[in-house]
């Protein structure tokens, strides 16, 4: 008898709590935003450049250099870097009295060496007009195995882009060049010096100038002595030999 | 008397509350119990026992004002709570119906939503297509452009080097004519010295023999000056000038 009444105590206690117990706090409706708009913070999207969007960009920074000198006339290549000016190989400009540019879109371009460098086989070119698109030089050399672009006009013909990467790097004493030589996987012909070497971010990591004569393979110079050279003080362009 | 009616009544109404024993038979029995010898000697017993038949009523007595207390508590709080749930009841089907008016009018504009999303689906196809046949046209363009670019520029080295070829030939002209003029003046001063000689047989005309000698000098100089366009003649026919 005294368990039965305890029960039914214990169970008049429970109901009276669950019955006393306050009403649960009332949630906040959700916010409905008017119109069919998304939210107004969106996540960050990834900028990815497309191999095409690079080898567009190859062509339309990548001029072709006409030099008319005691020699007679040579073609070689060369790569905006600002909008009147371009860089290309010494050799290329080397004793032209006449210097041509001509870009991807068929426009004809006056230029004149204004500086050149005296231990590394580059030269600054300005022109006397717009030049398509200006480059990038990379903030660094390019790590090897990296793949670039080579972009230029062999024997003076159609522009060609080349995939390839980058091999190593080598001490340029043995290879005509005082500093160090960026060795690529891609092979070239003549004409196609002062190319440039475009890595995946569409900067320059470099700038053709010669073919290993072993293997055919382009050597570049790499995107920190470009710089080095347009640090340099201006220097007076080399005299003709004839 | 009184006792026995007080204690037949104690009796009656503590069996009828606790349910034990209650009826007129039962009770006639407790009668003649009270009222037989036997019942005289319980009386006493009960008397000599004190008062502790007092206890359990004033602990029914309190037992049922803390049950009456608990239950007006418990009728209050739950009155209470139910005031509190009607309250919250209330507020929930305004709160609904609100909802249910902007479910209506999102509804409404998920659908005006829905459909502009399909047409301006159909338009970005429309566009995509077009864009890609503009693209592909543009390709071409610039293909084109690019093969006319080449053209142009080996046009512009043909004539580059036409010019080139023709200033060189112009050079070589000059010097060729510089040097044939030199050559001519050197044939002809040569030819008027040997046409100024002495007799061979003058013996005694010793001094003018000297003295066409000593003129031979210029006409040496003049022959030696030929020889410098002459040079740069052969210089740059071999394509070193």
């Amino acid at each position: 008898m005294a368990r039965g009444a305890a029960g039914w105590l214990t169970a008049l206690a429970l109901a009276a709590t669950a019955c006393l117990a306050p009403p649960p706090p009332v949630a906040e409706p959700p916010a409905v935003t008017a119109g069919a708009g998304g939210s107004a913070a969106q996540p960050p999207v990834a900028v990815t450049v497309r191999a095409d969007s690079l080898e567009r960009a190859a062509r339309e920074l990548t001029v072709r250099v006409r030099a008319s000198g005691c020699g007679g006339v040579a073609t070689g290549s060369g790569f905006a870097i600002a909008g009147r000016a371009l860089v290309t190989n010494r050799h290329v400009v080397a004793n032209a009295s006449d210097i041509q540019v001509n870009t991807w879109d068929g426009r004809s371009l006056n230029a004149a060496v204004s500086r050149v460098a005296y231990d590394t086989d580059l030269a600054l070119v300005v022109v006397d007009g717009e030049l398509p698109l200006a480059g990038t030089l990379a903030p660094g050399d390019a790590r090897p195995g990296g793949q670039v672009m080579v972009a230029g006009f062999p024997r003076g013909g159609q522009q060609i882009v080349a995939e390839g990467n980058i091999l190593d790097y080598v001490v340029g004493a043995n290879l005509g060049n005082s500093t160090k030589v960026m060795r690529l996987s891609t092979t070239v012909q003549p004409g196609s010096s002062g190319g440039p070497v475009i890595d995946q971010r569409g900067e320059v990591a470099g700038i053709v100038y010669a073919i290993e004569l072993a293997s055919h393979r382009a050597l570049a110079i790499p995107a920190s002595s470009v710089r080095s050279l347009l640090r340099e003080e201006l220097t007076a362009p080399p005299a003709l030999a004839c | 008397m009184d006792h026995l009616s007080q204690a037949v009544d104690t009796r009656n109404t503590r069996g009828a509350w606790t349910g034990e024993g209650a009826g007129p038979v039962k009770a006639r029995k407790r009668l003649a119990t009270a009222r037989s010898p036997r019942g005289d000697i319980a009386r006493a017993k009960h008397r000599a026992a004190g008062r502790p038949s007092r206890a359990p009523r004033e602990f029914v007595v309190a037992a049922l004002v803390v049950l009456a207390l608990a239950g007006v508590s418990t009728t209050a709080s739950t009155y209470r709570a139910g005031v509190a749930w009607r309250d919250r009841a209330n507020t929930e089907i305004i709160r609904t119906q609100e909802f249910a008016a902007r479910l209506s009018d999102a509804q409404t504009r998920l659908a005006a939503a829905t459909q502009d999303l399909s047409k301006a689906h159909g338009q970005l196809a429309a566009a995509t297509s077009q864009l890609q046949r503009s693209e592909g046209d543009v390709i071409q363009l610039e293909r084109r452009i690019q093969a006319l670019g080449t053209e142009k520029a080996r046009a512009e080295d043909e004539r580059e080097a036409a010019r080139d070829d023709r200033d060189r030939l112009a050079k070589v002209a000059s010097l060729a004519m510089r040097a044939g003029q030199d050559i001519d003046i050197c044939v002809s001063r040569l030819s008027k010295w040997l046409e100024s000689r002495p007799l061979p047989f003058a013996a005694t005309q010793q001094g003018q023999w000297a003295a066409w000698a000593s003129s031979g000098d210029s006409v040496a100089a003049a022959c030696g000056n030929a020889y410098v366009p002459n040079d740069r003649l052969k210089t740059v026919l071999n394509g070193n000038g």
